[in-house]
């Protein structure tokens, strides 16, 4: 059973349940293995994990304090992604992540689904700053969360290691008064 | 490195009595340099059990700071993520022994340990832009802001930002004129 959730146009936040950690085996182990074990926190983040493997890390975050998990779905009943929002290290401060499934890129999902986060940290939380970090090799990513208006802060050098090179995570950021200002200017358009 | 020893401080394991001080430490926000103020109203049986739970693991770790007479004047942690690559590190010391250069000895002990005994890659500090002595004493360990959260602390009633500072391996290398064991691991077949 489905229960009711954070909606907006096109979409509705659901509690993430284990039915739905199929699709997030599938594209572990195949076109999204990156974002996906980044995202899990897997310390091999090149090998597939098994299923149970990815429920004992998806129980491990559901056990956080102030922390959210939510699948995105379509208001045509399809399972779109998935969506992390926290407010475990600071309420004033929350992180987030979004993924969207490769087949429901580029219809603007992932940028209304970012837009819904912001509106329940800042329309029903405290938060004054959220951030988020994506990978440096993740250039779409990157340039996505910079066309919502979030300002770059930095890096944390060496997060990782990818075809033999460290990487970098890229910070981001944006002010509950930028985010406000920028709903204003759409509400206009 | 043969120990934590330098030259005004070692590192050691802490002990059951350490925690009162260690209490009073994280109680005096004069101490709480950090980017998120605690209420100031912790007891060495809380610390303990919050220490054990965070630095109880094998990539972890705590030590207590003390004078080479045996004072205890402070505490100096790291966490390792992902282990052997990265960790990030923090440190407090009691406010009478400021300014007299044991921060400065017990983290180049604890970065030496970091680098030359863990191989770490990267070593981070995360404090906030109103915390000027850890910003100081970072910089003169060769530290870099590599990013500033804008306006993710509230200290004294007013908004800083979150810096997170790094070294490193090759930097840390570099500015210590020592030799990597990177470039130098001919060493033993020559021996």
């Amino acid at each position: 059973m489905k229960t009711k959730g954070q909606s907006s146009k096109n979409l509705e936040f659901l509690s993430l349940e284990d039915k739905d950690l199929e699709k997030i085996h599938k594209y572990q182990n195949e076109k999204l293995r990156d974002e996906l074990s980044s995202f899990l926190d897997f310390e091999q983040p090149w090998a597939p994990m098994a299923l149970g493997h990815i429920k004992a890390k998806i129980d491990e975050i559901r056990k956080e304090d102030r922390t959210a998990l939510f699948g995105i779905w379509s208001k045509d009943n399809k399972f779109v992604g998935l969506s992390y929002y926290s407010e475990g290290w600071d309420t004033w401060e929350p992180n987030f992540y979004v993924i969207i499934w490769p087949e429901y890129r580029k219809k603007g999902l992932g940028s209304e689904a970012v837009k819904l986060i912001l509106d329940f940290a800042f329309d029903q939380g405290i938060a004054h700053v959220i951030s988020c970090y994506i990978p440096e090799w993740n250039e779409v990513g990157i340039k996505f969360i910079e066309s919502l208006g979030f300002k770059r802060a930095g890096v944390m050098r060496r997060i990782g290691i990818k075809d033999g090179k460290f990487y970098d995570g890229v910070f981001f950021d944006i002010l509950r008064d930028e985010r406000l200002a920028l709903r204003a200017q759409e509400g206009d358009q | 490195m043969e120990s934590l020893t330098g030259k005004m401080v070692r590192l050691r394991t802490l002990h059951d009595d350490d925690f009162e001080y260690i209490a009073a430490l994280r109680n005096d926000l004069r101490t709480q340099g950090w980017n998120q103020r605690l209420p100031p109203c912790f007891t060495g049986k809380k610390l303990r059990e919050r220490f054990e739970e965070r630095f109880g693991k094998e990539k972890a770790g705590i030590f207590g700071i003390e004078l080479l007479d045996g004072r205890m004047i402070g505490y100096t942690d790291y966490r390792e993520h992902p282990p052997r690559l990265g960790a990030t590190v923090g440190m407090a010391i009691g406010v009478e022994f400021w300014g007299k250069g044991y921060a400065l000895d017990a983290a180049e002990i604890l970065l030496g340990f970091l680098f030359e005994e863990r191989g770490l890659h990267v070593v981070r500090i995360w404090t906030q832009s109103g915390n000027l002595r850890a910003v100081s004493l970072a910089e003169k360990m060769g530290f870099k802001t590599s990013a500033c959260l804008r306006e993710s602390a509230i200290i004294n009633g007013k908004l800083y930002d979150t810096l997170l500072m790094d070294l490193l391996r090759e930097e840390y290398y570099e500015s210590k004129d020592l030799q990597d064991w990177i470039m130098d691991r001919g060493r033993l077949q020559q021996s």
